[in-house]
């Protein structure tokens, strides 16, 4: 696939001096599968990124049904990292990553330091993967996920141990679900990382009232959806005066004034999550909009208007 | 290869399409029940009965419906039954109307004709939906058909089109058997001559016992599952099913290793 802009530039992104994206959309993790799902369907060329399900060192079947719950503006999902496990995805996801024409991101969680070392270990010997989206938000494991989100001390040891173990991109993506996310956020940034991206979902909880039981097996889930993209915003609002690492913007981004919000909240870059099962060709439908939007405002590239809401 | 010729090749179809289609139909047909024939602007890929097509309609997750029937490169039709908001909006649209659809999507059904004496079909309620439209494309099979369909009363009634061996039943017992459909089909299936591919949709209860049914008299059986879907491509993980594989148990995903199962494969 060549490798060439057809936007001339407008919505070209810097999220680190080596680390430029042609389009500032990408897929959020776990909505997207491992990025190859809709090749026949839709045209990637609109994510100037692929960011691919959390990858863990052994498989993980995930949790037991139910693990998703729709909900008035969102969705509840339970789904427990499921996925192949590093060295099958090292395997099977070659060919599709090193044919997509914009940077490969691989999102990768662990229970403990050691394994998120040992997934980076395995994925640094792959040419075809440009960067990496450190999970440490997911509330839906017992082990691991959220329990190193939550601890700015526990964060910054490990961020610390992966940015000594790869000189490549490092994003963390933060939850949510604590009492001070600027505090966390510094960590990152002070660990060495190259980006953080927020928010991950919400703690959620349904009731199915046929049943008299909770909707998810797991009881509590993540909320994710429109129905969070205020708490993003507000987040992102009070994160970015305090970094000096880009951010990526991610909770709830249904269309391309969503985007446009994140933006001047201080996003540096997006991520579609919810949004592509109401619309698998969300992606597209964002792009031309912010390209129009560049031109309606007389503007000569996106990243003009990050943080306007905010001088 | 022309779409008739892969579905007469029974080779399944890989290419699927996210677009704009045209409701050409929504009919009430049945109690709560609609027939829709949607349009769609592009030629719609080739399918087999068991896929099924995302509507997207209000809300987060778009519905997954089974294609009841295909008519020509284009044109497909759903059958529904109205049970919730996104259902009762479905019922209100007016032929004319555009709607996003995305598919055909999972893996439908497999029949090898030549392995068997006898193609049986059991369907409960809407679960009849994908039936029709492999009863359909059983018309020229060789092989004895059976359809089997149950409903809870005369007033839900919908029945296939064209010829065979209709055996209808209803739990009130107001049109055919009294009893449910699998009630009926323990009776029947002895008369029968071996070997037969049963194929069932409808409720979990109905699964089960054809599954057992199956079981018991050595028939092989294909069974079509209906989850909550939050994406139906693969996308999310969230609709699982149990399985139990060569290496143990494991998770499925109803919309894309399914919604066709091995029926003796499916934990229930």
């Amino acid at each position: 696939m060549e490798k060439k802009s057809f936007s001339s530039g407008l919505l070209r992104v810097k999220l680190r001096d080596d680390f430029i994206l042609e389009s500032p959309i990408m897929p959020a993790s776990g909505t997207f599968g491992y990025g190859d799902e809709l090749v026949d369907m839709i045209e990637l060329k609109y994510y100037g990124a692929i960011i691919s399900k959390t990858i863990t060192l052994q498989p993980r079947s995930g949790n037991l049904p139910e693990r998703i719950c729709e909900t008035s503006c969102g969705m509840l999902n339970s789904i427990g990292l499921a996925n192949i496990g590093v060295d099958r995805f090292v395997r099977e996801k070659e060919v599709f990553y090193s044919n997509f024409h914009g940077k490969r991101i691989v999102n990768i969680s662990g229970s403990c330091e050691g394994e998120y070392l040992e997934v980076i270990k395995r994925l640094e010997k792959c040419e075809w993967v440009d960067g990496y989206e450190i999970n440490v938000s997911c509330p839906n494991v017992d082990r691991g996920g959220i329990a190193f989100g939550t601890d700015s001390h526990v964060l910054r040891s490990l961020i610390g141990k992966i940015r000594n173990n790869t000189d490549r991109f490092l994003m963390v993506k933060l939850t949510p679900n604590v009492s001070d996310i600027c505090s966390i956020a510094v960590a990152v940034q002070e660990a060495g990382a190259d980006a953080v991206s927020m928010i991950n979902t919400l703690y959620g909880a349904a009731i199915d009232v046929e049943r008299k039981k909770p909707a998810l097996g797991r009881v509590v889930g993540g909320y994710s959806g429109p129905g969070i993209k205020p708490v993003a915003i507000a987040l992102i609002l009070k994160v970015k005066p305090e970094l000096d690492i880009p951010i990526v913007g991610i909770g709830g981004i249904c269309n391309g004034e969503d985007a446009i919000e994140f933006f001047m909240a201080g996003a540096s870059a997006i991520q579609i999550g919810t949004a592509h099962f109401s619309n698998p060709a969300v992606a597209k439908d964002i792009y031309n909009y912010l390209v129009n939007y560049c031109a309606k405002e007389g503007i000569s590239s996106i990243e003009k208007i990050v943080g306007v809401a905010l001088r | 290869m022309s779409m008739s010729e892969k579905i007469r090749q029974n080779s399944l179809p890989e290419e699927r399409k996210f677009l704009d289609a045209i409701i050409e139909r929504n009919e009430c047909i049945a109690s709560e029940t609609y027939e829709m024939v949607l349009l769609p602007e592009i030629d719609f890929p080739p399918s087999k009965p068991g896929q099924f097509v995302n509507l997207y309609l209000k809300g987060i997750f778009p519905r997954p419906f089974s294609i009841a029937g295909r008519y020509g490169e284009k044109e497909f039709k759903i059958l529904y039954k109205v049970i919730g908001k996104n259902t009762e909006y479905l019922s209100g649209l007016q032929k004319g109307s555009r709607i996003k659809i995305a598919g055909p999507l999972g893996h439908g059904f497999e029949w090898k004709e030549k392995e068997y004496s006898g193609f049986v079909l059991v369907g409960g309620g809407i679960g009849v939906a994908p039936l029709f439209y492999l009863w359909d494309n059983l018309k020229n099979v060789e092989a004895k058909k059976y359809f089997f369909a149950g409903f809870k009363n005369s007033s839900e009634i919908v029945e296939p089109d064209g010829l065979g061996n209709i055996l209808l039943a209803t739990e009130d017992g107001s049109a055919g058997y009294k009893g449910t459909v699998v009630d009926l089909l323990e009776e029947e299936i002895e008369k029968f001559s071996s070997p037969l591919k049963i194929f069932a949709c409808g409720p979990g209860g109905l699964l089960k016992k054809a599954v057992t049914i199956a079981n018991r008299f050595n028939h092989d059986i294909e069974i079509a599952l209906e989850t909550v879907m939050a994406c139906g491509m693969g996308l999310c993980q969230g609709c699982v099913v149990k399985y139990m594989a060569e290496e143990g148990e494991e998770f499925r995903l109803v919309c894309k290793d399914g919604p066709v199962f091995d029926g003796k494969k499916i934990i229930f």
